[in-house]
């Protein structure tokens, strides 16, 4: 059945009084509406600002490199063979299965500045299973092996150097559901991730999920996750 | 009869009851299971949600100190049970090391204390429950502390807060969202599991339990600046010293999050999409296509300030990759924020806490929450 994204009007309460003849549409107007709640309002999101330093080596010389603010929207500072990684935390909804993510990032230079090695940026994604067993949370199991954003899904690069400043740039998983739930044991291209009923003898739906996010030649600057919309369920 | 809920059954067709089709229990069976499913379940996800990179979240405080500060919305008055996880690790001596989270909603307050032992990589949690005090409510605000033992010191990589969803089934009587004089009546599914006449009294619950939780927020953003960073371990001037304290133009177009504004958005009654702000002193700054005065006693007064954004629907969905009309709310690149947000050209020389006036720290966002419904 179609899931309208819409708030709809709903039926007017009189009309369902006692005595009154209930037309089948009225009820058919407020399941849709339930359905509008649970399969769009009440779909899970996740948004996630990544603070970082706001140190600025490109400011020393004119005494602003303890700013204790972002002044550009670059953080700059940025070397070859950077790596970092991160550890985001979601609390999942009992029927979320398939999730979107999008990411903002920022990474160095191209092979046409001077004096400076071209960037090869990688971003993995991979979903854990988190389980506190009385003694806290802990990743008990892989959900999803997850997927590899890199310059072949347009990771994008910019003429920065260490200490100067340039852009973000934006990257995402798409919203196309592939026909098979995914199999893979390392990362693959981009694809929505999964988040199957059980994982082992573990309840994996409605459970803290953690991101394990890895990244090389490139920063995160923002890591946002949805649950898919789709506009016919059964 | 019981309020229960199963995730596997809240999907009822609205096809089933046009003209023409024999009405049966199942419709009305899964819409009771998918009302007590919404109203247990939507929202409980995250309401904090903040990372922290390059040793930017690094303290030695030898007592309480106060690091960071968020608004969260309330899923319910019956959702009263917090958790929160944080992803950290100790230097150092490793030892005394704990976070105090306090929940602050109209002053009743609880706190929860975290207790960190791990020299590496590892998770924190603990619960608070809190009593909402009589009134109505709809907001809280959570206050992050951390305190380290001698010779030790916490580095934070990020934070999250979300409310606990209430097991099935829901606990008998009626329930109030936000408001202590309006009501959510879960049903008991047992009684639409026959074909019994469909009741007055169900569409009239049916309806204004709808109308109930479409007014339910969700955190859409929550970002806290970093107070009181400090560490004698790590003594570069890139890390502690050099937390994000204030809101700066670098913010523009690069904080940002994705309120839904679905078709009929904008014809719904209450209020929709809300922007808290910490701030000290005044500030007058564009978010979401808006301009937003701050206005308080002095410019070292610290306090939230809400405002009910309104939508401008002429603004175009940028991640339209979702399917869903989500659209993309941020400081505006307007002269009024390039001139008004921290900048090269408008400095601030001290840190915060303590507030200071003129260009000490005064007219900063220190922190900001926006929700939505």
């Amino acid at each position: 059945m179609l899931i309208s994204t819409a708030l709809s009007l709903l039926p007017q309460k009189s009309s369902c009084n006692n005595g009154q003849v209930l037309f089948g549409s009225a009820v058919s107007s407020m399941s849709n509406a339930l359905n509008q709640l649970n399969y769009v309002k009440f779909l899970n999101r996740t948004n996630y600002p990544i603070m970082r330093s706001a140190y600025s080596y490109a400011h020393i010389v004119n005494g602003r490199n303890y700013m204790n603010t972002r002044i550009a929207e670059s953080d700059g500072r940025i070397n070859k063979g950077h790596t970092e990684s991160h550890k985001l935390i979601s609390a999942t909804r009992l029927v979320s299965d398939w999730i979107g993510i999008i990411a903002q990032y920022e990474s160095g230079t191209t092979g046409q500045d001077a004096g400076s090695s071209e960037f090869s940026p990688v971003i993995d994604v991979e979903i854990g299973l988190l389980i506190d067993s009385g003694s806290g949370y802990s990743q008990v199991a892989v959900v999803d092996y997850g997927i590899r954003f890199n310059s072949a899904d347009s990771m994008m690069l910019t003429s920065e150097t260490s200490t100067q400043y340039s852009q973000n740039f934006m990257i995402d998983s798409g919203y196309i559901i592939p026909s098979a739930v995914p199999t893979n044991v390392s990362p693959e291209a981009p694809r929505p991730l999964y988040i199957p009923n059980t994982v082992g003898s573990y309840q994996a739906r409605g459970e803290r999920m953690v991101f394990n996010i890895s990244c090389s030649d490139c920063k995160l600057k923002s890591f946002t996750t949805f649950d898919l919309y789709r506009a016919d369920l059964s | 009869m019981s309020n229960s809920y199963n995730a596997t059954t809240i999907l009822s067709d609205p096809a089933s009851t046009v003209a023409g089709r024999q009405v049966t229990l199942s419709t009305p069976e899964r819409m009771a299971n998918g009302i007590n499913f919404a109203f247990a379940t939507g929202n409980c996800e995250n309401v904090i949600s903040q990372a922290f990179a390059d040793r930017c979240f690094i303290t030695s405080a030898s007592s309480y100190t106060e690091m960071a500060e968020w608004r969260v919305p309330l899923v319910s008055l019956d959702h009263d049970e917090i958790e929160y996880i944080v992803n950290y690790r100790t230097h150092g001596s490793g030892s005394g090391c704990n976070i105090r989270f306090t929940i602050d909603v109209n002053g009743t307050t609880v706190t929860s204390i975290l207790s960190l032992s791990s020299t590496t990589n590892a998770f924190a949690n603990n619960n608070a429950v809190i009593t909402f005090p009589v009134g109505n409510h709809y907001y809280a605000t959570v206050t992050m502390e951390i305190e380290t033992g001698s010779g030790a010191e916490v580095e934070i990589f990020s934070v999250m807060g979300y409310f606990k969803r209430i097991i099935s089934p829901i606990p008998v009587g009626q329930k109030n969202q936000y408001d202590a004089s309006t009501f959510v009546t879960p049903f008991g599914t047992t009684r639409t599991t026959v074909n019994n006449a469909f009741t007055s009294r169900f569409a009239h619950n049916m309806i204004d339990d709808i109308g109930e939780l479409r007014k339910r927020f969700r955190s859409l953003l929550s970002w806290s600046g970093v107070y009181s960073t400090s560490s004698t371990l790590y003594p570069n001037a890139e890390d502690a010293a050099t937390s994000q304290i204030y809101i700066g133009v670098g913010d523009i177009n690069s904080l940002f999050a994705y309120p839904l504004l679905p078709s009929g958005f904008e014809n719904l009654s209450f209020d929709k999409l809300e922007l808290h702000v910490k701030a000290i002193g005044d500030v007058d700054f564009t978010f979401f296509g808006q301009s937003l005065s701050i206005n308080q006693a002095s410019d070292t007064t610290i306090s939230w300030t809400i405002f009910d954004l309104e939508i401008d629907n002429g603004e175009l969905s940028t991640v339209g990759d979702t399917r869903l009309p989500y659209y993309k709310a941020t400081f505006d690149a307007t002269n009024e924020n390039q001139d008004n947000l921290v900048s090269l050209s408008n400095a601030r020389s001290q840190r915060y806490p303590p507030a200071s006036s003129g260009t000490g720290t005064a007219n900063t966002i220190i922190a900001l929450t926006l929700i939505g419904v």
